[in-house]
């Protein structure tokens, strides 16, 4: 088990928004926190990324990737550039290849001169994504990351997730408050109630390659999360 | 051609015309309104006629001792502002870095700021000698000024994407070179021009009370004691043509590095 949470409680103020949380994320596994909005979904990502103090144990691999809401690249570097800024002393070629790679699969590697600054929402998230991937953590976090896109964006969103998800096997934690994007991408679901509790932790079964949208079995899964988020 | 790339040449052209025209108009108004009150007042030694000026400016254009002094005036103005915004660089980076640095450093920002310029000229004057005097009154004055752009700066390109740098451990120093300067450069260009033009009318003000020799301000001293209004006159535009140069020379350079760096950048 390379991340959990155990026993945690955190506060704002006078307001309660977790007490006694427990959540294990397995090693490389997709596992997603589904919640309305305002149940603190991005809370427990801020947490796991020690960006929030927060009551109780922490366990977290040294070094985490966090893809935010809001994309965040750096506005004077180009897109080459804000993926190469995380890598650290990384060889040249080693660098380079890595990029590539990234690049490649989220299908930006044509925009790579481009300023960030200039890309449009859609894109600017998958080099988000290719940044959290590139970075040599042991958990990529992820805040709603397809949020906000029309539905053929989106799907194209997930389907270069999916691809990554596929080739480099990492462990990653995302939230959403979508059931659809829920089930397609996550292999365990956790179901957070407006007053942080925890309603399930909700396994699923077949290979993500497998699942199709409105196929009989991922209706009833749906329905079921329907029920717990309710 | 079709019709909507002719119509974006004729506006292209049409703004290269303003660009030139309206400048040179402004100018012509300027002078016209030098013209007018030299009229007006009908007396050379108070207020010359703008072709007794440019008359004066041309016979001091031909002296050598001229362009030693404006040579002198110019490395000045350099010297003075890049200490300045070197120091205001590095202050302006300790403070946002050290909370306790910054509470102790705010009262010398402010007592900087609200020195009466004089005050700082007759300090220097009485206390100082040499060539250095007037830097040092320039950078006096153009620091609290320059540190207060970069801190502003500075404090703009943190917050959120400064997460990002502590959730991925980049280095100090990457994120310094990398992020900060690049995002400070970007949002303090046209701060950094005017306090260039600031420096070197500051510099001629300092070498005119001061009177230092072989300085475009030593030379104005010299033609207001012997009251050569036009001389006055000549050196102001002299004074005027300096601040402007150093301005397009910063343009210039900026444009040229911005432009060098981008090749260099490109994969």
């Amino acid at each position: 088990m390379q991340a959990s949470l155990k026993n945690i409680t955190k506060k704002y103020g006078e307001r309660t928004v977790f007490s006694g949380l427990n959540l294990d994320f397995d090693d490389g596994k997709t596992t997603c926190v589904l919640g309305p909005s305002g149940s603190g979904k991005s809370t427990i990502l801020n947490i796991l990324a020690g960006l929030t103090d927060a009551e109780g144990e922490v366990i977290r691999p040294e070094k985490v990737s966090y893809v935010f809401q809001d994309s965040r690249l750096f506005p004077n570097m180009t897109v080459w550039e804000n993926v190469e800024f995380v890598l650290g002393n990384m060889p040249e070629k080693e660098k380079k290849e890595c990029i590539t790679r990234l690049l490649e699969t989220t299908e930006m590697y044509d925009r790579r001169n481009d300023f960030s600054c200039n890309l449009s929402g859609g894109m600017a998230r998958r080099v988000a994504i290719a940044r959290a991937y590139a970075y040599p953590s042991g958990l990529i976090l992820m805040d709603e990351p397809f949020s906000a896109l029309d539905p053929a964006l989106k799907m194209r969103q997930i389907k270069v997730f999916l691809s990554l998800c596929d080739s480099f096997k990492r462990t990653c934690v995302f939230v959403t408050h979508d059931i659809s994007e829920a089930l397609l991408i996550s292999d365990k679901i956790y179901v957070l109630g407006l007053n942080g509790v925890i309603k399930d932790g909700f396994y699923i079964n077949t290979l993500k390659s497998e699942r199709k949208l409105f196929s009989p079995e991922e209706e009833k899964l749906k329905a079921k999360l329907w029920e717990l988020l309710v | 051609m079709n019709l909507t790339e002719k119509k974006g040449t004729f506006d292209n052209k049409k703004t290269k015309i303003s660009d030139v025209l309206l400048p040179v108009l402004t100018v012509m108004i300027i002078l016209g309104i030098w013209f007018a009150a030299a009229y007006a007042y009908g007396i050379e030694l108070i207020i010359p006629k703008p072709q007794s000026a440019f008359k004066e400016l041309g016979s001091i254009l031909g002296k050598g001792e001229f362009w030693v002094s404006a040579g002198n005036t110019l490395l000045r103005s350099v010297v003075a502002f890049a200490i300045g915004f070197c120091a205001a660089l590095a202050f302006a980076l300790l403070s946002r870095a050290s909370v306790v640095f910054r509470k102790m450093f705010y009262p010398v920002v402010v007592i900087l700021r609200s020195l009466p310029t004089i005050s700082v000229i007759f300090i220097c004057y009485i206390a100082l000698k040499g060539w250095f005097r007037a830097v040092l009154i320039a950078f006096l004055v153009i620091f609290p000024t320059l540190y207060a752009s970069f801190y502003t700066a500075l404090e703009n390109c943190s917050g959120e994407l400064e997460q990002v740098v502590k959730v991925y451990n980049v280095s100090r120093f990457r994120s310094i070179t990398k992020f900060v300067i690049p995002s400070v450069r970007a949002y303090i260009f046209s701060d950094v021009v005017n306090t260039m033009s600031l420096t070197v009318k500051l510099i001629i003000a300092a070498e005119a009370v001061t009177q230092t020799v072989s300085s475009i301000g030593g030379l104005m001293a010299e033609a207001k004691s012997y009251v050569d209004m036009a001389g006055i006159f000549a050196y102001t535009i002299v004074a005027v043509a300096m601040s402007y140069f150093t301005e397009i020379v910063i343009r210039l350079s900026s444009r040229i590095i911005k432009e060098a760096s981008l090749k260099c950048r490109l994969r």
